[in-house]
């Protein structure tokens, strides 16, 4: 199949679904403006959101940026110690034989209830944004990896068998790039998750961020706040992985038009 | 919280350390943390609120074995309400989807829109258009459950090859023995995948849910034993949360296992 | 010339799975001189690829003795001077046709192999020099598996294996590999050993033709190939060739004829 027939049907239903969501965001702005009158509506029309942010741009940018760095920082943690510990699983079994439960365990551990104990260890701050955003992201990226690095065909693996090579070379030639379009699903799952980690993370333990105004709103009613905020909130989210999309299509989009057919 | 890589090393290296530590691995990791614990936290005497001793949660359990089970139970039911409401309507919006291309393209740009804002921007506009209580938390878990289940199943629902959908239609099969012979069981594992996500994502947003929007169940009890200093009540909730997240993802996992055998080799 | 190369002596396999024992083979014996061609043949499963990747040192013999130039597979390997070429390219799609038949060079260190053969030389031999830089994924089957022929003999091997190389191919592209790989064989001079479930490949190729029996594999008979060299596509429609053919197919069929008899 040529490139051109492959790329013609996304392409329209792309521009359908646009359509259908502009389609959407009108009905909404008659509906709110019909059917949900009054000063400080549960369900502002698009229009007044769009003004309220125009409005309030400088606090919302006060209070993305925090939530901001500590997803980054904690995704980047995270995602590097997923990988090494896939390596090193991937490396020695039985490392991962004894510990697989318990990462399994660890994965059990619910995001909102350990924030308390992590704000009375590091105090309110940084540090316990950091640490959930990294928790979030280590488990996608691991069993992105994990499944990445298991994924190199035999006969592959066999070849460098013959060749004598080193493990090391083994898996820098071999491995990890096989592994990498699976590290990159595993990422582009964990990159949003980052951001939620984060943001509820700044419910209990932080005074800046998105997740604290976020609180702040809800108590103050403050509805066209809160709205803003979801939005926010939401391209924050997208942000992170558009931002994945684009570095693995500069990593590994040269490989073969087979491979990226699907999804 | 598809946790399918972990523990599933190719067929490589069996021997005998390695199902040793397989079997054995994570009782003693775990018991080896809980003895570590344990003396450290006697030997340089850390105070209680900084972490608690393993005996202290144990017998502190038992004084607090009213609040915590009562919590654990509306938690648990407000989470299978919504692991019910949500799976039950996702599979329906599913069909719909799968069968009417105007409703895949109205239903799904939206839906992966929405998917797209995390959970904790929409709790509070839930809690907004539903008001405070049970009603929200469980909105909130059927909303977390929706979208894993609308994917996976819509996707499962296609996921017969071609040729067999071709084979069928040469048989002149009716529309329904080609969903009950052929649609379905390739339709099962995207099924059961989906509610492995979902059945410890459910508890995960309830608790949040719970957290802003309610005064029962075990995240008010986060919030509450937290503004109240009760550190250890923090520890025993985090504890037992765990481990009913935990036993839903394996219960899940279980059924998947005995409904699913025939289609492993 | 027939100074010995290969020497299979008793080996047997038996793969243990759990309880199962299964013996894929028993007691085989062959000697395979210095630079000829000889081919292993028998039903699918039997254990003929087990007795190739025996030499590749991918599996070691359950008894009996394996040597190469008189040391083990293992070491044979360690000295980087086995080819092998599996049925799948196994091309690594992220590199372009040169870097991929380079790998074998970067593995070993440039400056430790003095006999290594130059890519450019290597692509023109396999009637790649125009694809130099193409990706895998731009090359039709056959294309690729030259690819894979290039890559085994870039390190200038002793041995050159060849697991049915060209199995997932057309009749008529494989016919044309293997014409094809049979220059190349007679320019580098190298003891080569296909491993093969069509008989006319087998006769086309080899100077001597090994008959498995089913599992456990063993050998049968031996069947050497009297034809001429250089060998030519015409030669596969000349009443010889048929002989050999039917020859080798009747050792090849016997186990289960006189089963159902």
């Amino acid at each position: 199949m040529s490139a051109a027939l492959t790329l013609a049907p996304p392409v329209s239903r792309r521009l359908k679904s646009l359509a259908a969501i502009l389609i959407l965001l009108a009905l909404w702005e008659v509906a709110a403006r019909l059917f949900v009158p009054g000063v400080n509506p549960i369900i502002p029309p698009p229009s007044v959101l769009v003004t309220y942010v125009a409005r309030h741009a400088g606090l919302l940018l006060i209070s993305v940026q925090p939530t901001i760095v500590a997803a980054i920082s904690g995704f980047c943690i995270g995602a590097s110690i997923s990988i090494v510990l896939a390596v090193i699983f991937v490396r020695f079994p039985t490392v991962e034989a004894a510990l697989a439960n318990s990462v399994v365990l660890l994965h059990a551990l619910p995001m909102l209830a350990i924030i308390p104990l992590l704000v009375i260890w590091f105090g309110i701050g940084y540090t316990p944004k950091i640490i959930i955003a990294a928790l979030a992201t280590f488990f996608p990226v691991l069993n992105g990896a994990l499944r990445g690095l298991r994924s190199s065909e035999r006969s592959t693996l066999e070849l460098m068998h013959i060749l004598d090579a080193h493990w090391l070379q083994t898996l820098t030639k071999v491995k990890i790039p096989f592994a990498l379009p699976y590290i990159f699903a595993g990422l582009k799952i964990a990159a949003p998750q980052a951001v939620l980690g984060a943001t509820v993370a700044e419910w209990i333990g932080s005074r800046s961020g998105l997740g604290s105004q976020i609180l702040i709103a809800l108590l103050n009613y403050d509805v066209p706040l809160l709205w803003a905020c979801m939005v926010a909130c939401a391209l924050l989210a997208a942000t992170g992985f558009c931002l994945i999309l684009l570095i693995e299509y500069l990593v590994i989009g040269r490989r073969s038009e087979p491979l990226r057919e699907e999804d | 919280m598809a946790m399918a890589e972990i523990g599933a090393p190719a067929a490589a290296s069996r021997s005998g350390a390695y199902r040793f530590a397989l079997r054995w691995g994570s009782p003693i990791f775990v018991l080896l943390i809980i003895l570590a614990w344990q003396a450290a936290t006697t030997l340089w005497q850390i105070p209680i609120y900084i972490l608690p001793k393993p005996t202290d949660l144990v017998t502190g359990f038992v004084r607090n074995a009213g609040m915590l089970s009562r919590g654990w139970g509306i938690t648990v039911l407000e989470a299978s309400a919504g692991f019910i409401i949500g799976n039950v309507v996702s599979i329906a919006v599913a069909f719909l989807v799968t069968w009417s291309p105007t409703a895949r393209a109205g239903i799904m740009p939206l839906a992966l829109a929405i998917k797209s804002v995390p959970m904790v921007a929409i709790t509070p506009l839930i809690t907004l258009m539903v008001g405070f209580g049970h009603s929200t938390v469980v909105t909130v878990a059927a909303v977390v459950c929706f979208f894993p289940t609308l994917v996976n199943v819509s996707r499962g629902l296609k996921a017969a090859p071609r040729s067999q959908v071709e084979l069928f239609r040469i048989l002149d099969a009716n529309p329904w023995q080609l969903f009950w012979k052929l649609r379905l069981p390739y339709a099962l594992p995207y099924l059961f995948t989906a509610l492995r996500i979902t059945a410890p994502a459910a508890i995960g947003g309830t608790m949040l849910a719970e957290y802003v929007a309610s005064n029962a169940g075990l995240g008010y009890l986060i919030q509450d034993s937290y503004t109240q200093f009760r550190f250890v009540l923090v520890w025993q909730v985090v504890i037992v949360a765990t481990l009913t997240t935990l036993a839903a993802y394996l219960t899940v996992a279980h059924f998947e296992r005995r409904l699913l055998a025939r289609h492993r080799k | 010339m027939s100074d010995v190369s290969i020497v299979l002596e008793g080996v047997s396999k038996t793969f243990v799975d759990g309880a199962n024992r299964v013996h894929a083979v028993e007691r085989v014996d062959l000697a395979i001189a210095r630079g000829e061609f000889v081919a292993l043949i028998g039903p699918s499963g039997c254990g003929k690829s087990t007795v190739l990747r025996m030499l590749g040192d991918l599996e070691s013999p359950s008894t009996g003795s394996v040597t190469i130039d008189g040391v083990s597979p293992g070491e044979i390997r360690k000295r980087r001077q086995i080819g092998m070429v599996f049925q799948e390219a196994n091309l690594l799609p992220w590199r372009s046709v040169y870097d991929n038949i380079a790998l074998p060079l970067e593995i070993a260190g440039k400056s430790a192999v003095p006999g290594a053969r130059s890519i450019d030389d290597l692509l023109e031999l396999v009637g790649l020099k125009d694809f130099r830089d193409a990706l895998p994924w731009q090359l039709s089957g056959g294309m690729r598996q030259r690819v894979a022929i290039a890559r085994a003999l870039v390190l200038n091997p002793k041995v050159l294996l060849l697991d049915e190389p060209f199995g997932a191919l057309d009749e008529i592209t494989r016919n044309r590999l293997n014409i094809d790989l049979l220059k190349i064989w007679t320019e580098v001079g190298i003891t080569a050993v296909l491993v093969t479930h069509s008989i006319s490949e087998a006769v086309l190729m080899s100077d001597r033709i090994f008959v498995m029996s089913p599992r456990p594999a063993t050998i049968t008979t031996t069947i050497p190939v009297t034809l001429p060299r250089p060998r030519t596509a015409q030669m596969q429609r000349a009443p010889e060739f048929f002989d050999l053919v039917a020859r080798t197919g009747e050792a090849l069929y016997r186990p289960f004829e006189t089963e159902a008899a």
